[in-house]
């Protein structure tokens, strides 16, 4: 049978949007994926130090995010991170944290959370050892920052108020101790793994890819819909 | 209850599935733009959790919507852009309601 050149560029046309949504449901597919690997839990790694795995001259790596990791040097300022959001045991709470700069050999700081802010602070003099978890820093405000507060846990607010070359991210502190080996006690808040924000869940994607490919169908079939609607219409005639 | 004509009696099962199906996604359309997506996007976050059903509802039965909408389209002979907004109004909330109420206008004046 001829076809016409206008049936030619709608048919061009209908596999062009075909593939399009084929393409749209594989990427949905992708991501149902990508929501599987990030909600498995995964086993820590042994703690490194944080040299090792960090570096003040680049961004934190995302295989450095989550791990476990010690190192050690002096306090040097304190800050107030207001209506930090703290889930425990399944439970919301907002409470205010306690954020130390501390201070490495080589003019080096990270930013430390101790745990939740006491109104005593405690005088922490010479060099301490710290073993923790390394996070992203943060990016929404939790509160308006007042005197000596940070308004979330990122260095770049406090860049500007030291001369020390900062390292991205922070630490929740789960130990402190002296170079003698003795533990520096405080209220210490959990320290778990990140999970990851990829947002929906599995089979709401694959709903998704469902819908997209279905359509990569439909818009096929677009090209021969008005031959076939007219031989329906007079089948019902 | 009416006599159908024998166009209307044609057209009558394949137009009671997409009625069934257009006030249904409209349901589900109205749900998932008002309560599952500002739920998890804008306020009272806390409550996604027990509204996140919505869209995985949603997206399993939107396809049966299209079959329905495109074998009504094709019985009742509408034009392929006609078909098109028939099958995009389960997507938007109001607009399958819409478009159920204009198939049954047409589906009643069927001579």
């Amino acid at each position: 049978m001829k076809r016409s050149k206008g049936f030619i560029a709608q048919l061009i046309v209908a596999i062009t949007l075909s593939i399009t949504f084929i393409g749209l449901g594989n990427w949905q597919l992708d991501r149902a994926h990508d929501v599987k690997v990030a909600k498995r839990s995964v086993s820590d790694s042994p703690r490194v130090a944080l040299e090792s795995i960090a570096s003040v001259t680049s961004n934190l790596d995302p295989s450095a995010i989550n791990r476990l990791v010690e190192f050690s040097g002096s306090y040097r300022q304190i800050f107030v991170a207001p209506d930090q959001a703290l889930l425990t045991e399944g439970k919301k709470s907002f409470v205010d944290l306690e954020v130390r700069l501390l201070e490495l050999s080589g003019k080096r700081g990270i930013l430390v959370v101790r745990g939740i802010e006491s109104l005593e602070n405690q005088e922490i003099i010479g060099k301490v050892k710290i073993s923790g978890r390394l996070y992203p820093r943060q990016t929404s405000d939790s509160a308006r920052a007042g005197e000596d507060e940070i308004s979330r846990i990122d260095p770049a607010l406090i860049v500007g108020e030291t001369s020390l070359s900062l390292f991205d991210g922070y630490v929740v502190a789960t130990a402190e101790a002296t170079p003698l080996g003795q533990e520096i006690l405080t209220t210490r808040i959990p320290a778990p793994q990140l999970k990851s924000k990829v947002p929906g869940n599995y089979w709401q994607h694959i709903s998704y890819v469902f819908v997209w490919w279905l359509m990569g169908l439909l818009v096929l079939f677009a090209p021969f819909y008005n031959e076939v609607a007219v031989k329906l219409k007079h089948e019902s005639t | 209850m009416n006599q159908l004509n024998p166009r209307q009696a044609a057209l009558n099962g394949a137009m009671i599935r997409f009625r069934i199906m257009a006030i249904y996604a409209g349901v589900m359309s109205l749900l998932l733009w008002f309560v599952s997506i500002p739920t998890h996007y804008l306020f009272f976050k806390d409550f996604y959790e027990y509204v996140s059903w919505i869209s995985l509802v949603h997206g399993f039965t939107y396809p049966i919507y299209v079959f329905a909408a495109f074998h009504y389209c094709l019985k009742a002979g509408k034009s392929l852009k006609s078909t098109v907004l028939f099958i995009l109004a389960g997507t938007l909330p109001i607009a399958s309601f819409v478009a159920e109420r204009r198939a049954l206008r047409e589906f009643n004046s069927l001579k």
